[in-house]
């Protein structure tokens, strides 16, 4: 008697006749593990993705990234077009975020402004990152005078308020983007620095490091096949966090006035720029300062989240 | 102990050297010098030319170099570049402009420790209620929004709004409360979401639990066995901080006029105030050495598993 399966699975163990005990058919993915087995980084990223305020950051972000490299494109208004008739404009369909003192689209100042802030912070971001790598690496790595050597000039460097050195930097550079991210980079390199060195000091006791250089591994290929790729998680985290800073720090130097040439404008001279005239026309620092804040909640939220992603041990 | 300090002391003396020099061949590589800057167009060339003989500007920058670290070493830190400030010392100057700074500084530092720690305890206590959501969501929110803006929007509210007098600066109560505010907003959050995750993490202890099963009382159990493990990321924090707020911060002062010396920090570097800058230099950073080696040695004597010789 023939017995389908929905039906075998409803009845009873009692109530099971004795023709269905039996060797199951040898099947070829019984042997098969159920799911695939997940990398690190699948792991990672199946954990950010839970993170909710995270994913609505990094929405944020790429809508943001998006919208200041077409609107400009797509625009009628470019970031330097006076239009007499409607200097102070309020917010309205014709200047979706109003118009500035000089009859300045301010919305498309404010993606102009996006371009630049966003390009500060990843570029800032990303040399950062190498020259902490880099040098927290070798620091870490080479150990003995090498690395107290290093250790102090990071001490040097992390002991003054960074803002003095940016301020040489940038009249010593003139006012350009570039000039702002060097001075940026200039000082800000060493926290990263710091961490990839503990995370190598850590490291390079372990017993894979070991093997790896009794097999005859040199160097570079133990810093780079091994160590740095083991301390990604945070190297990772402090990169994330570097965002924020740098885009703060730019808004920071804009606003007192020795950020990146006029008329072009970051968020931070729009928001200075508004401030005199706040009491009657608020709109010129409400919108600025939103798009700040927004961007520097996303970006921290984003660090959060893949902090926790990371190293899930740290979650609290 | 002894040994350790001294130790400290060296490094913080070589750093200053480094720095010092670094500062002051870097600040001599600008271009222009005090005497070149815009409201300086009408004047003869002839005089200007004198000006900078009569303060060794014309002297080889080697020479300078030496002349500064002689009238350091004797404690002077210069006379001021700057005609308006009328030849008086760089010395005078922070005396007179430090202690306003340090003062809302201090109190800020005060009022982030009494806000922040107490706000990271009740939200670790009440981890996952309403009460830790918002806690958390107002430690994201400060940590997040720059000072500036910060100060924008209390400066908003509270001068036009309310009508309240901040464009020049007196020596009462309404005056010091916007800027202590602004000043210690970022780091209460800071401070609190510290607090809350190494709370969280000493609260899982297994001395914790010891101490509540021998029947200790609950706030003795979180005051004395749980805080005082949880407070040593703070108190590393401290050293940055005392050194951050009490130097003076540019943009409060500035927003809410205060005429303290974070207004001169600025000020002096694009004016190429070369004596007044070098002066900020060495007075921040020296400032800085110190409070970083305080917060260490605070930290040991709080926390005997921290050993100083590193």
């Amino acid at each position: 008697m023939q017995y389908a399966d929905t039906d075998l699975r409803s009845m009873r163990y009692e109530d099971l006749p004795a023709s269905v005990f039996g060797p199951a058919e040898k099947r070829d993915d019984t042997e098969q593990i159920a799911r695939p087995s997940l990398t690190y980084w699948h792991d990672v990223w199946r954990r950010f993705r839970k993170n909710k305020l995270a994913m609505i950051g990094l929405g944020f972000i790429l809508i943001m990234t998006i919208a200041c490299i077409l609107v400009p494109m797509l625009s009628v208004y470019s970031y330097d077009g006076m239009d007499y008739t409607s200097m102070n404009a309020a917010p309205s369909w014709k200047h979706l975020c109003g118009a500035d003192f000089m009859g300045r689209d301010l919305f498309i100042r404010i993606m102009y402004g996006a371009r630049i802030s966003l390009t500060i912070g990843l570029v800032a971001a990303a040399i950062n990152m190498v020259i902490g790598v880099t040098v927290g690496g070798v620091s870490g790595y080479c150990g003995g005078y090498t690395d107290i050597v290093i250790m102090r000039i990071v001490d040097i460097l992390s002991s003054l308020p960074s803002l003095l050195y940016i301020l040489l930097i940038m009249l010593l550079l003139g006012k350009s983007l570039t000039s702002v991210i060097i001075a940026l980079c200039f000082t800000s390199w060493t926290g990263t620095a710091r961490v990839v060195r503990n995370e190598v000091l850590r490291l390079k006791q372990s017993e894979y490091v070991l093997a790896a250089r009794l097999a005859g591994a040199r160097t570079p290929h133990l810093l780079l096949r091994h160590l740095v790729p083991n301390a990604m998680g945070p190297i990772i985290v402090s990169t994330a966090f570097m965002i924020p800073n740098a885009i703060f720090s730019e808004a920071f130097l804009a606003f007192l006035g020795i950020g990146i040439e006029l008329p072009k404008a970051s968020w931070g001279t729009l928001a200075n720029g508004g401030i005199k005239d706040m009491a009657s026309y608020p709109h010129l620092v409400i919108f600025p300062i939103i798009a700040i804040c927004l961007t520097m909640f996303s970006f921290n939220f984003i660090g959060d989240g893949l902090r926790d992603a990371l190293d899930p041990r740290l979650k609290h | 102990m002894g040994w350790y300090i001294l130790k400290r002391l060296i490094a913080g003396i070589l750093s200053m050297i480094v720095l010092i020099t670094v500062a002051f061949f870097m600040m001599h590589a600008m271009p222009g010098d005090p005497f070149s800057v815009d409201d300086n167009k009408k004047v003869d060339p002839a005089v200007l030319d004198r000006l900078r003989d009569k303060y060794g500007l014309t002297k080889p920058i080697g020479e300078q170099y030496l002349d500064y670290w002689g009238l350091l070493l004797r404690g002077d830190l210069g006379i001021s570049l700057k005609p308006e400030k009328q030849d008086q010392t760089v010395n005078s100057i922070i005396a007179e402009t430090f202690p306003l700074s340090a003062q809302i500084g201090a109190y800020a530092v005060i009022l982030s420790l009494i806000v922040g720690i107490p706000l990271g305890i009740l939200s670790a206590l009440r981890r996952g209620k309403a009460t830790d959501l918002s806690i958390m969501a107002f430690a994201t929110i400060g940590i997040s929004v720059p000072t500036f803006v910060i100060a924008i929007l209390l400066m908003w509210l509270f001068s036009s709004r309310l009508g309240m007098q901040i464009s020049h600066w007196e020596y009462d109560f309404q005056h010091y409360i916007l800027p202590v505010v602004c000043l210690s907003l970022g780091p209460i959050a800071y401070i609190a979401r510290q607090t809350r995750s190494s709370m969280l993490e000493a609260l899982e202890q297994d001395y914790i639990r010891t101490a509540r099963a021998k029947g200790v009382q609950e706030w003795k159990v979180i005051v004395k066995h749980a805080l005082k493990n949880a407070l040593t990321p703070v108190i590393t924090y401290l050293g940055p901080l005392v050194a951050g707020l009490l130097t003076g911060s540019f943009i409060i002062e500035n927003t809410f006029s205060v005429p303290g010396i974070g207004k001169y920090f600025v000020e002096s570097v694009t004016g190429r105030d070369y004596s007044m800058i070098m002066g900020i230099v060495v007075f921040f950073g020296a400032f800085v050495v110190v409070c970083n080696l305080l917060s260490d040695i605070l930290l040991a004597i709080i926390d005997p598993r921290v050993k100083l010789d590193r």
